[in-house]
């Protein structure tokens, strides 16, 4: 077994508590509620109908492919999928939010109760899992993107990603180390890559986490948490964890308290700061969207969905160990990536045909070269799991020229003098990655 | 020659397609009378006698060609201005979205336009169609043609919020217009100026394109001097549309085709709830007509009750605002529309200088409502409590569907008012929709058609509401009543 994790205090032992909740852009090629494109790095404005950019009397229409995709993922972690959901406004005022709300799901997500296993040591597969429960998936609109450093006292808009599916993916508090939270990341692109719902990049912004993590002494009830919002890699959500738990221990040892708010990662500094406490929280005024009729899944539909899954990770690896003999060892670092799992398997395939040696007694060379390969390969490239040096100070790939004021979009606003620091790094932070959900 | 001006929808359609005039002529005379009566009754925000010509061209053309002219083939309409149509502003009567001119067309407004009809503008309303009496529009309030016959000339309301609709026909500037009624916005103008007016089953309509007040509640429908030509215009603008998730998915019937006076067999409930203490003699007494009208067209009358109407117009009251309150946070200075940008202004003084100035009051009253009711700690009180009433409406009205097949009642409780009677007390205009929310909250289809003049000479309305989908029978029993009332006063013109 894997030790406890615990962080020492002045005043001895804290445990700490985690529940991350996921953004992952759901894969398809148009929006949510449009037919309007959804490619990476397309220039400012370009992939923006008249419904993303709520021009009057336009209504939304759901895309059954963004819905199918939930329903996958859902069913993908053994997830309870409701039969019955619906979409929810959430009203807040912002530049890169068009209509004025997002379209969400706050009352009745489409997806319910899942799990997922994680393994916490790579050199004990089979021994060192753990189940971490995920409350529920729902499907919700992602915002459009400001863009500060176009204009020396504008902003400008762009509405690209306006519109675009997402799911939140919210676990249940059962984390209670930065490796479990990392491993917890890891294996959930791990599946939403197998599933082919999200492609899993998250230094485009495609997949975030926002970070909740409280602390306690070991047995006792939950503290207040803190959310650090839009975290974009598993190399920092791990570093959130340690550096806000560190931040909360000491707050409570110097004889504080830890206040119930948002915040924000500066992974130039590795810290947390306070972007808006409870107090400044938005009332979100939720309310059931009267221009979507109740999503209504029928068993079939259901059963398409999960007939369509591929052989997912666990079944995957259990099935290179018994049925293809390897350790447990290769077994997990070769169903870790899709690329690699094909690799093998496509290797493995032709060297059997070639051969006429059955696959058990070749898997186990094939498996060394297929994994050498891959070593390679990342020693060169980033892997989240092994992500070093996520882009930190441009990771959204920028146009070289300004966005086009070609009416009616986008326009431009000042930016306030007067505005506070931590608006001001919200704001900052805000372009740096992708827009945030407040 | 007859004065085109005169003739509705059919006949218009009819004497096109038979050549005793072309529909030039007729566009011409609608034209000529829009721009005679713009000073003095404001019916239009823009006038667009261009397109009306344009469109009766290629009637012409196509008549001239042996084509088929199509169900509006050669009449021009008004179009109230809370329908986008393409390269015509757009404003939904409101300063936020003054010089807007869409890029797109509304689905309805196609519709029509495929079906050969022309426009000859964009019809005055209440800002964002919020309002019983016109007063609300940010470009000056609709005056009725009609006058009480008291031989003064107090400017009457034409009802709201499609009071330039309603202006405009019963004046003559148009044989027929588009209306939209989220809690009355079609009936009630049409029972204050004398004309007819359907607000279908919720869905019918496609609510793509059309400015959003209350999504659950808005829906289009046609006002035009009688009942046939409502049938006739219905047809053309009703319509799956894919593009509207709240659409409904379903063949468009033959309303006109389907047209007849005769009840044998149908039962008619009377919601006893509706007969109020107080209420207006000539109303009630026009509503005794309607009763024996329709007896006479064969129908049996049974008294049914509705228990929970008196809850209907709190709940529209908090649903409607709670809807308007998100449906209108799209107009925020960003992207289109007015913006007002104070010197060294940021983005928070934007939005509250641009909606400050944009946003009439009684807008800025229902946006106010409507956020409250969704706040946090309110929200159950107010806002889920009205979604029960609403409930408990619809199933009032599905209750009494089984003891009759249609509802008739008044339209509104008075005759039209003067202007400035109501409009420093929102809750007695409010009361004014007393008997046309209920409909519109159960989604129902609910006409008004004219029954009469009162003891001032001026028009009363009668309502009949349906069973969902029941169109045809609510078109029926209006045209029952319609060839009984014998309605042909229409205002003296003055103007």
């Amino acid at each position: 077994m894997v030790t406890a994790y615990r962080i020492q205090g002045a005043t001895g032992e804290w445990e700490v508590v985690i529940g991350l909740e996921v953004h992952a852009q759901v894969m398809t090629q148009s929006k949510l509620f449009s037919g309007a494109a959804t490619a990476f790095g397309a220039e400012p404005n370009t992939q923006v109908s008249l419904v993303d950019a709520a021009m009057p009397g336009m209504l939304p229409v759901p895309n059954r492919e963004c819905i199918r995709q939930a329903v996958r993922t859902g069913l993908a972690i053994q997830a309870q999928i409701n039969k019955w959901s619906r979409f929810d406004r959430k009203n807040y005022f912002y530049a890169d939010l068009p209509q004025g709300y997002q379209i969400s799901q706050l009352y009745h997500p489409l997806v319910g109760e899942g799990a997922i296993e994680v393994i916490l040591d790579d050199k004990d597969p089979e021994g060192s899992t753990k189940t971490i429960g995920i409350e529920r998936i729902h499907v919700e609109q992602d915002a459009g993107k400001l863009m500060h450093d176009q204009h020396p006292t504008m902003s400008y808009v762009d509405l690209n990603r306006s519109g675009v599916a997402l799911m939140e993916i919210v676990s249940r508090p059962d984390m209670r180390s930065p490796a479990e939270a990392g491993a917890y990341v890891a294996k959930l692109r791990q599946i939403l890559r197998y599933v082919g719902s999200c492609d899993g990049n998250m230094d485009q912004g495609s997949m975030r986490a926002d970070v909740n993590v409280s602390v306690r002494r070991p047995g006792e009830p939950f503290g207040t948490r803190t959310e650090t919002k839009n975290v974009n890699s598993v190399r920092f959500v791990m570093a959130v964890v340690e550096q806000e738990a560190r931040r909360q221990v000491a707050e409570i040892e110097d004889g504080g308290t830890v206040v119930q708010e948002t915040r924000l990662y500066d992974p130039d500094k590795n810290e947390t700061r306070s972007m808006r406490s409870k107090e400044d929280a938005h009332d979100y005024r939720y309310f059931p969207d009267p221009d979507l009729l109740p999503l209504e899944l029928d068993d079939a539909f259901i059963e398409e969905c999960r007939a369509s899954l591929p052989e997912l990770p666990d079944a995957k690896r259990h099935r290179y160990e018994t049925a293809l003999g390897l350790s447990a060892y290769d077994a997990a670092q070769l169903t870790l990536e899709v690329e690699t799992y094909q690799q093998f398997e496509e290797m493995l395939d032709a060297v059997v045909k070639a051969s006429g040696k059955g696959e058990r007694d070749l898997a186990k060379r094939v498996a060394t070269r297929s994994l050498a390969v891959r070593r390679r390969k990342f020693s060169r490239l980033t892997s989240p799991a092994t992500s070093t040096s996520p882009p930190r100070s441009t990771p959204i790939s920028r146009p070289a020229t300004p966005a086009r004021s070609k009416p009616p979009l986008p326009r431009s606003w000042p930016t306030t003098p007067t505005r506070s620091p931590s608006t001001r790094a919200a704001r900052k932070r805000c372009s740096a990655s992708s827009s945030a959900r407040r | 020659m007859t004065d085109l001006t005169e003739l509705g929808v059919a006949a218009i359609r009819d004497g096109v397609a038979k050549g005793d005039f072309t529909a030039v002529e007729v566009a011409e005379a609608f034209n000529a009378n829009v721009a005679a009566a713009q000073k003095a009754l404001n019916a239009f925000i823009v006038a667009t006698p261009e397109k009306a010509l344009e469109a009766a061209k290629a009637t012409d053309a196509k008549r001239a060609k042996g084509e088929p002219l199509g169900k509006m083939g050669g009449v021009p309409i008004g179009m109230k201005d809370l329908f986008a149509t393409k390269g015509v502003q757009t404003t939904a009567a409101s300063h936020i979205l003054e010089g807007f001119t869409p890029e797109y067309e509304s689905t309805v407004s196609q519709k029509l336009w495929d079906a050969g009809a022309g426009m000859l503008g964009k019809l005055n309303l209440d800002q964002f169609a919020m309002g019983s009496s016109n007063e609300t529009s940010y470009f000056g309030n609709v005056i009725s043609p009609w006058r009480r016959n008291d031989g003064g000339n107090a400017a009457l309301a034409p009802g709201g919020s499609s009071g330039g609709s309603s202006a405009a026909v019963s004046a003559r500037l148009a044989p027929a217009a588009t209306g939209t009624d989220t809690g009355g916005s079609i009936r009630q103008p049409a029972a204050f100026t004398g004309i007819s007016g359907i607000k279908p089953t919720y869905g019918r309509c496609s609510r793509w394109g059309i400015v959003a007040f209350a999504s659950s509640l808005d829906q289009a429908g046609p006002m035009a001097r009688d009942v046939r030509d409502c049938a006739i215009m219905l047809e053309a603008m009703a319509g799956f549309d894919p593009k509207d998730s709240t659409s409904l998915d379903m063949p468009v019937p033959a309303w006109e085709a389907g047209l007849s006076g005769d009840l044998t067999g149908k039962k008619v409930g009377i919601p006893r709830e509706y007969r109020m203490d107080g209420m207006d003699a000539d109303v009630a007494a026009s509503w005794d007509a309607g009763i024996a009208w329709l007896k006479d067209a064969g129908a049996e009358i049974v008294d049914v009750s509705l228990p929970h109407t008196k809850y209907a117009l709190p709940a529209y009251y908090i649903i409607a605002p709670a809807e308007a309150s998100s449906n209108l946070a799209r107009y925020d200075g960003v992207r289109y529309g007015l913006r007002d940008l104070p010197d060294g202004a940021g983005l928070q003084d934007m939005y509250a200088a641009t909606r400050a100035a944009g946003f009439g009051a009684e807008v800025k009253r229902r946006i106010l409502i409507g956020t409250y009711v969704l706040s946090a700690g309110f929200y159950d009180a107010y806002y889920t409590q009205a979604q029960k009433v609403r409930t408990l409406i619809a199933q009032d009205f599905k209750n009494a569907f089984t003891l009759c097949d249609l509802i008739l009642a008044p339209t509104a409780p008075t005759a039209a008012f003067g202007l400035g009677e109501k409009s420093d007390d929102p809750l007695s205009m409010y009361l004014n929709d007393v008997f046309a929310v209920p409909a519109s909250l159960a989604g129902l289809p609910a006409m008004s058609v004219p029954a009469g003049l009162n003891r001032e000479g001026l028009p009363l309305g009668l309502q009949i509401v349906g069973k969902p989908f029941d169109e045809q029978g609510v078109l029926n029993a209006g045209l029952a009543i319609e060839s009984r009332a014998q309605f042909s006063a229409k205002p003296e013109k003055w103007w």
